[in-house]
């Protein structure tokens, strides 16, 4: 895809501009495609400003120094003897067979990829399906390698076939194998710096909170999620009645849609060919976000009856970490396996930021602003809250307002890279569009430096942003609720918006369906997910002014509704 | 029947047709994709760790988890020249970072870091340097942006290339990439600070 269309005013280039092009301008022509135009302008800008060439200079010397790796001591000497002798020897010794090892887990003797020594922390032991302590070896070391493969050795263990059998013909089917029981974890809590903690670590607590039901995802059959039962409608495999409320995608063959239905939360997943609604949740509960790190490591969050619910997959089940402090949740932003950040809202405090570091939970209550919805972390210093009125940044471990006077309410935030975000929303009154009930929706844009209004000049309507999404940094889409057109009077409109060319524009079609939010993969594909009325809806309205909750609040009158952008359109999914 | 490799099939179908006889036993399919990925690991990953040796008992163990992991492998959606390579480049990222991640949190300092084998023409110092920056980076990265970081700033591969080793979209890859630089920059103003003061 293209990396940057930023040619249209490459004479006046300012520093942070310059700066987001200098990877690409370090790496030549053959690393990055850069226009000419490109290339002139950040030459005439290096030419004259000190500071970029000093950023220019940083920049040539950590490659310089990259690249002094590429040569490193062994790596350049000739082929060494194959190893396959070697791998088949020690397979032979440990009897061939490990059904715990997973590729997607690290050894076994780090059983968590960021591992805290000493601390006590819960993991599934597979066989028996329950929860035990682990401790991390202190000598334990990957270079060990006996006791590593001693150690998950099985004796008989020739008998796995019917289990080989059975995950391969899982896999055909293209459903998600999630077995055994659901179980509870508690991680322990910490603190920050500038960060007002709430209690000592939560002792563990194990057992069952409900058993999973075999899979049985055949669309239009009746099934159980816990003890509840939901309908799932065969056209599209989703629930027949239901909201989504977010998406995220790991790669084009593999997302994750959350909300709510009639039983509980709502999982639906993408595998490539169609979406199919997993049959595991927590009843009455409701998800709001949903954060994709990797394939094995996907994280949802929201409430269930007022408290927080967080459920992360770990590539084998989805489980409900049970976390030590109170508040719905209503976004999530991970910035790696490690580390990220949840934003809530508590009916005593207002709005919280918990931040999940290395299995620690510390929250923060947020005194800024009444009413947060919007959440994006890139890195630790790159993490933004946006609110009513308001924008908030993470910077060296301190929160602080970066601005006070949006004027509008921020619903929606994405970070493409720290110097190139954009937060979306409503705007206020006096924006009001020319056609439509409502006010018209805000727009913003961060450089590094500044936020700044888009221009929406072409945007006629009126309409509320509740996510946002970038395919690269020159094409995304906003999306959303808007105003009823012409003789429509559904209740739930589309309102889509993209950006191509620096400039965003209204999409010609809309949909009867409110959306909550938007996932690109690439420039050229994406979903977008919400919910439809159902006949004799009577759903109300979250537009007209500030709105309490970042997405729709979920009720028996809407369906899950899901669209597909494919070649250069949005279309109703339909597998 | 001892498993042989097909004459005229394509790369894909070839590695394809190996899995599946690996995955019911066949040792000399498994030899095949053994020695089809070892040398491209083995330099990942004295890439990533500054140590051949390690390099090579690293390789080891991702393809003795690789074995008994295969059959719950997911051939990807769109047939590619290397199928297995995104799923052997994780695992081999993900041990290797854990064993940075144990060694930092074992509080060895450094010092300890090992550049036996200076190369000709390029400093002592800035292998020892470049070393640092690199595990301070890795240490603070998920897996997928370590092995973007790895691959495109030290072993100098393209966002494409990447992306087709990894399984990822090239967009994927330059954000990982930026996340990268970001992670990079960061320790090396540091350190460039620790030396000053």
């Amino acid at each position: 895809m293209s990396d940057r269309d930023e040619t249209h005013h490459m004479s006046e280039l300012d520093h942070q501009q310059v700066r987001d092009l200098l990877t690409d301008y370090t790496y030549g022509d053959a690393r990055a495609p850069m226009e000419a135009a490109a290339r002139v302008a950040v030459e005439s800008h290096l030419a004259s400003c000190a500071a970029c060439q000093r950023e220019y200079a940083t920049i040539l010397r950590i490659r310089a120094l990259m690249r002094s790796l590429a040569e490193s001591p062994g790596a350049a000497d000739e082929p060494t003897p194959s190893l396959a002798d070697a791998v088949l020897a020690r397979l032979h010794e440990s009897n061939f067979v490990d059904e715990d090892t997973s590729p997607f887990l690290s050894t076994p003797d780090v059983p968590v990829a960021a591992w805290i020594p000493g601390e006590r922390r819960h993991v599934m032991d597979r066989p028996s399906g329950a929860w035990s302590p682990v401790r991390t070896d202190p000598g334990g070391h990957v270079r060990n390698r006996s006791t590593t493969v001693e150690k998950t050795a099985r004796p008989n263990a020739r008998r796995t076939y019917p289990t080989v059998a059975a995950a391969l013909l899982v896999v055909l089917i293209g459903v998600l194998v999630v077995t055994g029981l659901w179980h509870v974890t508690t991680a322990g809590l910490g603190s920050g710096p500038g960060i007002s903690s709430t209690s000592t670590p939560s002792p563990s607590q194990t057992g069952p909170i409900g058993t999973l039901p075999a899979i049985n995802n055949v669309p239009g059959t009746v099934q159980t999620v816990g003890q509840l039962v939901v309908t799932v409608n065969p056209a599209t495999g989703l629930p027949t009645q239901g909201t989504l409320s977010a998406v995220a995608m790991v790669t084009a063959n593999d997302g994750y849609a959350v909300g709510t239905d009639t039983a509980g939360t709502l999982i639906a997943h993408y595998d490539g060919t169609r979406w199919m609604t997993l049959h595991i949740g927590v009843p009455n509960g409701s998800l709001s976000s949903v954060a994709a790190v990797a394939a094995n490591d996907i994280w949802a969050v929201g409430s269930v009856q007022q408290d927080a619910l967080v459920m992360h997959y770990d590539g084998k089940a989805w489980q409900r970490i049970v976390v030590p402090f109170q508040s719905a949740l209503q976004n999530i932003s991970m910035i790696s396996a490690n580390e990220g950040w949840m934003l809530g809202q508590t009916e005593a405090h207002g709005p919280i930021v918990v931040h999940y570091l290395n299995g620690n939970w510390s929250t923060l209550n947020l005194t800024a602003t009444s009413d947060a919805h919007a959440l994006a972390a890139l890195t630790p210093n790159d993490v933004w809250i946006g609110g009513y009125g308001t924008l908030l940044r993470r910077q060296n471990g301190q929160w602080s307002v970066i601005r006070n006077d949006i004027n509008g309410n921020v619903l929606a935030l994405t970070m493409l890279s720290p110097t190139d975000a954009w937060a979306g929303g409503l705007a206020n009154g006096a924006q009001k569009r020319a056609s439509g009930f409502g006010n018209g929706p805000l727009l913003m844009h961060y450089d590094g430096t500044n936020w700044t209004a888009a221009n929406l000049s072409s945007v006629k309507t009126n309409g509320v942003i509740y996510g946002l999404s970038f395919g690269s940094s020159s094409a995304g889409w906003a999306v959303g609720l808007g105003a009823p057109t012409g003789a429509s009077q559904a209740i739930s409109n589309s309102f889509i918006l993209g950006y191509a060319n620096g400039q965003w524009s209204p999409y010609a079609t809309q949909f009867p369906a409110v959306l909550a939010g938007v996932a690109m993969v690439s420039a050229s594909e994406g979903w977008a997910v919400g919910s439809g009325d159902l006949p004799g809806s009577t759903t109300t309205l979250p537009i007209g002014g500030p709105v309490a909750t970042a997405t729709p609040s979920a009720t028996g009158g809407s369906t899950p509704y899901v669209l597909h952008y494919q070649n250069n359109q949005w279309n109703v999914y339909a597998p | 029947m001892p498993w042989k490799r097909p004459p005229e099939e394509d790369e894909y179908s070839r590695e394809m047709d190996a899995i599946h006889h690996a995955i019911h036993g066949d040792q000399a399919a498994f030899r095949m994709l053994v020695q089809l990925y070892e040398q491209r690991l083995i330099a990942y990953l004295t890439q990533m760790l500054g140590d051949h040796e390690l390099a090579r008992d690293l390789t080891q163990e991702t393809f003795v988890a690789a074995y008994r992991a295969l059959p719950r492998w997911q051939p990807p959606e769109t047939p590619t020249a290397s199928p297995l390579a995104p799923w052997l480049y994780r695992i081999a990222t993900n041990r290797a970072l854990s064993l940075i991640r144990q060694h930092h949190t074992e509080a060895m300092s450094w010092d300890a870091v090992r550049v036996p084998f200076p190369t000709p023409g390029i400093g002592l110092e800035d292998q020892v340097v470049a070393r640092i920056l690199l595990r301070q980076a890795l240490e603070s990265l998920s897996d997928d942006d370590a092995a973007c970081l790895v691959l495109h700033f030290v072993a100098g591969e393209r966002y494409g290339e990447i992306a087709t080793r990894l399984g990822l979209t090239g967009e994927a890859v330059r954000k990982r990439v930026a996340r990268g630089l970001v992670a990079l920059r960061a320790a090396y103003l540091a350190l460039d600070t620790e030396v000053r003061s």
